[in-house]
């Protein structure tokens, strides 16, 4: 059975399903119609250690022809060197609207089907995820991509502090993409 | 003219009372509580407010500034009808469900809060009532403070003149957390929106309580009175002589401390022994002697600082202090003295036995500390008991084990397990650290120092027993020597002077804003951010303003000259300045300013007029909190006594943890409708401020936060423009672009700051942007002047 990164972080009855497959994860970000990706600031500390992730987050965005989200200016700045075109948004800011099922998303299509978590705090993720488990469960699911499992997404991956093998494990999500 | 207020009970009695057909014999009445005073302004609709006297004003903010709720958990597990799952809007047995129990949490921890401070202020006001007496007249500022007490005015509508009247103001508080804390029994209150209403209630009874506490203290003790140039003082374990005997005080209740000062004092020992203090006593103590009372740092440091070895004594009072430091003070052979009935530590009480057979008690390792409840007597037993234990210590400081291969020996212990890790609030990677060190490279067990919280969770996870906090002080043991840094202490209130130098380009906007860095110490990022925030604020020369760990935090860097920022920016009340109004209890003169800008200024009256004086805040004082590391229940109940006030508050990541929000959403036109009091009208004044509470995730997302929340619906064209220049200034600083929502800010093309002009136009242009009214701005119908029709 799956368990928080952080010990203490115990949910209650309703926890994410762990998702270990990359084909899976992949089949769950094709099933859903208008996706989002959030992006958390600590995901330049990854960078820092020279794995390229914010690449793979383009690669996957255009893949399942996702939005992406931030409010890190750094991220900012790269994404716009990457030509992506990412909003700016206060993540706490952005869950008020995900959880509000008559928003219509930033390119007023309606809202968003699947929302997908990568880089944050590990506490501050869960927070924000289980706003959303309780408040927007009937229009909306979440998948968190973060190396750590997170059990008020709809979907997790496992635990896995080891980055590379996070990052492999990301690459093959790209993969089955196809 | 004199009036009846509330006051005094008043009671007639009779032996008989005749009348045609009837008559009485030996009866009593009680009126309520009455007695005389003076009249100096007239009695506003709320005096003495009850928790459900404001709610019409709690509402109308509760419609804007929307909760959202972050859960830490899907149950609840507060009676025995559960556990209960509230999951997806389930019900539990009782019949709440998610909504109602996460803001039934948020009361429960603003009650804790507010019982706190009160509970705080009731002791020292009984302390001080007990040696200084019932009459001793409140001076906070002399000749500069005219209104003494701006909260308890609005709030209660009455004008304390001496210590005796301020325990009136806390019966009333005692009697308000009672109601309020009841209101979250099971099968009490059911309503989210309500549950909040009285949350706001709980943070105005907070901010009461606080300023009864600091106006005491400073009174009684002769603190700092409103004093601009406060003395700067020492602040920094590096500052400590260590050949001397050391005095360790942590907590809030600077009682005790003042009975170590006046023992020193008053048998020469000044300048042969050290007091330093941690959290919010080592202000006061520094407020009552900035000769003698040193600051360690903040509430973080507890730890990492009794592991250097150096205290030969820990002085506990109340709040926020660690509950295990009597095991920590048995590990370097320290005594600890206990001080207070809400914090015993198991102790045996020793107060009324001789002070000497205390010590010897306590040097012969007989019991590892007491508890003692005379201020005096702490006094005399702290002092003895350092200066004898001092010497026999003398090898365990600065840290107990000498030599660096011990660290390469502990750390080879480490098993590279990660519970470490996994316990840390900030997911430090202490084992990567530890792995580097079992090899004799202590720099990145060093490089953790300026991050770690020092809540000691990684030792209490780590099966190999390993004092990882030890560690990593051994490892930045030259870090920790040069930590020598000057601060201000805290000069209290605000003076009615500077108020009235500075309110009207507040309220006008043309000073950008008011900026108070307040709050605890648990930061995700360690304390450097709050130094780049608020330097940042004070070269835009906004008002910056701080209090208790936020205020220390602020004092433990310096600039490339050596110099702290408060070294470096004048402590008045104006602009570019940083003001440090002291302890947490201090952070009643910041909302205090806020309320004596509309009086002094404004010349609104204040005596029991709470709603009016919020809504001239919220429309008009472009005053924003921000607790970067607000940890506790205490800076909960602060922040929502700021909410009611209309001020909003910005915490960092951690403070999510509050599992509450307050958010607007700037797109929905209808909420940000004022009324023109000058008209009727209603009138669209844009999103400002645009959130009540939010947890900002990164310092940049902040900065802009904090640049935007000072915006306010009366800023004139000239203010607004001001504000602008920083808000985008900023948002294109971090974000290469202009802001999305800038049109939402520009009601009149005077808005527009001069220096970006064309490209703001054009960019308006582009995105419709329409010309907007500015009105006379309130929220309130009744304040309307004349009414269309």
């Amino acid at each position: 059975m799956a368990e928080s990164w952080q010990k203490a972080e115990v949910p209650g009855p309703i926890k994410a399903l762990l998702l270990n497959n990359p084909k899976v994860v992949a089949e769950y970000l094709k099933k859903a119609n208008h996706s989002v990706v959030i992006i958390g600031d600590k995901i330049l500390e990854i960078e820092k250690e020279g794995y390229k992730i914010l690449d793979l987050i383009k690669k996957l965005s255009n893949k399942i022809n996702a939005e992406i989200v931030t409010s890190s200016p750094k991220i900012i700045e790269e994404m716009r060197e990457k030509n992506i075109n990412a909003r700016i948004m206060p993540s706490i800011e952005f869950i008020d609207r995900l959880k509000d099922p008559n928003w219509n998303g930033f390119d007023g299509k309606g809202q968003y089907d699947l929302a997908i978590f990568i880089g944050f705090p590990y506490y501050y993720c869960w927070l924000m995820l289980s706003n959303l488990k309780h408040f927007a469960y009937n229009h909306l699911k979440t998948l968190s991509l973060e190396p750590y499992y997170q059990p008020h997404a709809t979907y997790s991956l496992q635990n896995n502090p080891l980055i590379e093998a996070w990052f492999k494990f990301l690459n093959n999500v790209i993969i089955e993409l196809k | 003219m004199v009036k009846l207020v509330e006051k005094g009970p008043l009671k007639l009695s009779a032996k008989l009372l005749e009348t045609s057909g009837f008559s009485l014999k030996d009866f009593e009445i009680a009126i309520g509580k009455l007695a005389i005073e003076e009249e100096w302004e007239p009695l506003g609709p709320t005096p003495f407010p009850s928790i459900a006297s404001l709610r019409d004003w709690d509402h109308i903010l509760l419609k804007r500034y929307k909760p959202l709720y972050m859960p830490f958990c899907d149950l609840c597990c507060l009676c025995t009808f559960g556990k209960c799952d509230l999951s997806r809007d389930k019900r539990g047995a009782c019949g709440l469900n998610m909504a109602g129990q996460q803001s039934r949490i948020v009361l429960i921890a603003c009650c804790i809060g507010a019982a706190t401070h009160t509970a705080h202020a009731r002791d020292l006001v009984e302390k001080l009532i007990e040696r200084y007496g019932r009459d001793h007249p409140i001076n906070i500022g002399g000749e500069y403070i005219y209104v003494e007490a701006p909260i308890t005015r609005l709030v209660c509508g009455i004008k304390p003149k001496t210590l005796g009247d301020l325990e009136d103001v806390l019966d009333y508080c005692e009697k308000q957390i009672a109601q309020l804390l009841s209101a979250t029994h099971t099968g009490q209150e059911g309503d989210n929106i309500d549950f909040e209403s009285k949350v706001f209630h709980a943070g105005m009874i907070d901010h009461v309580a606080l300023e009864i506490a600091d106006i005491a203290q400073i009174s009684a003790l002769n603190f700092p009175k409103a004093d601009p140039e406060a003395p700067l003082i020492d602040l920094g374990i590096g500052n400590i002589d260590i050949s001397k005997p050391v005095i360790m005080c942590v907590g809030h209740n600077v009682i005790p401390t003042t009975g170590i000062i006046d023992y020193i004092l008053d048998n020469n020992l000044d300048g042969k022994i050290e007091v330093v203090g941690l959290c919010c006593t080592a202000w006061d103590t520094s407020r009552y002697s900035p000769k003698i009372g040193k600051i360690v740092g903040p509430i973080s440091w507890q730890l990492r600082f009794i592991r250097t070895g150096i205290p030969d004594v820990i002085i506990v009072d109340e709040q926020c202090v660690r509950t295990n430091l009597i095991e920590e003070a048995r590990k370097i052979n320290a005594i600890l003295i206990a001080t207070s009935d809400k914090n015993c530590q198991g102790l045996p009480d020793l107060t009324k036995e001789d002070a000497n057979d205390v010590v010897n008690k306590l040097l012969n390792g007989g019991i590892p500390g007491a508890l003692i409840f005379d201020r005096e007597k702490v006094g005399e037993v702290a002092v003895k008991t350092a200066m004898a234990l001092a010497p026999k210590r003398f090898n365990l400081k600065i840290f107990p084990i000498k030599e660096k291969e011990w660290i390469v020996s502990q750390a080879k212990k480490c098993k590279q397990c990660r519970e470490c890790e996994r316990a840390c609030p900030n997911n430090l990677q202490i084992a990567f650290a530890m792995k580097f060190a079992s090899n004799g490279d202590f720099s990145k067990l060093s490089n953790l120092y300026d991050y770690c919280v020092g809540c000691g969770r990684c030792e209490s996870a780590c099966p190999e027993d390993l004092p990882i906090i030890t560690l990593m002080n051994k490892a930045s043991e030259e870090t920790i020597r040069e930590e020598k840094f000057k601060c201000r202490t805290g000069r209290g209130a605000i003076r009615d002077t500077e108020i009235r130098k500075v309110g009207r380009d507040i309220v006008l906007g043309t000073i950008p804003g008011v900026i108070a860095f307040v709050g605890c110490a648990n930061y995700a990022n360690g304390g450097r951010e709050v130094v780049e925030m608020v330097e940042e604020f004070l070269k835009r020369r906004y008002i910056v303003v701080a209090s208790g760990c936020s205020a220390m935090t602020i004092g433990m860097y310096k600039n490339s000259e050596g110099k702290t920022l408060y070294e470096e920016y004048p402590g008045d009340f104006d602009a570019g300045c940083l003001v440090n109004v002291g302890s947490c209890i201090s952070n009643s003169h910041i909302s205090g300013a806020a309320i004596k800008i509309a009086n002094i200024f404004a010349k609104r009256n204040l005596r029991a007029n709470y709603k009016e004086i919020a809504d001239y805040i919220l429309n008009r004082i472009g005053a924003v909190g921000v607790a970067w590391g607000a940890m506790s229940q205490k800076a909960a109940s602060i922040a929502s006594g700021f909410w009611r006030l209309g001020v909003p508050v910005i915490v960092g990541p951690h403070g999510s943890k509050y599992r509450r929000m307050l958010l607007g959403r700037k797109e929905n036109k209808e909420d940000w409708m004022v009324y023109d009091a000058r008209t009727g009208e209603k009138v669209y004044v844009g999103p400002v401020p645009e959130h009540l509470f939010y947890a900002a995730e990164t310092k940049e997302e902040a900065m802009v936060m904090i640049a935007k929340l000072c915006m306010r619906a009366n800023d004139t064209p000239q203010g607004r423009a001001i504000k602008l220049t920083h808000y985008v200034n900023l948002y294109r600083k971090f974000y290469g672009v202009l802001p999305e929502d800038l049109p939402m800010f520009v009601r009149v093309e005077a808005d527009i700051p001069i220096t970006m002009k064309d490209e703001i136009v054009s960019f308006l242009k582009e995105k419709g942007w329409e010309e907007k009214v500015i009105p006379d701005p309130t929220l309130l119908k009744e304040k309307v002047v004349k009414k269309i029709g």
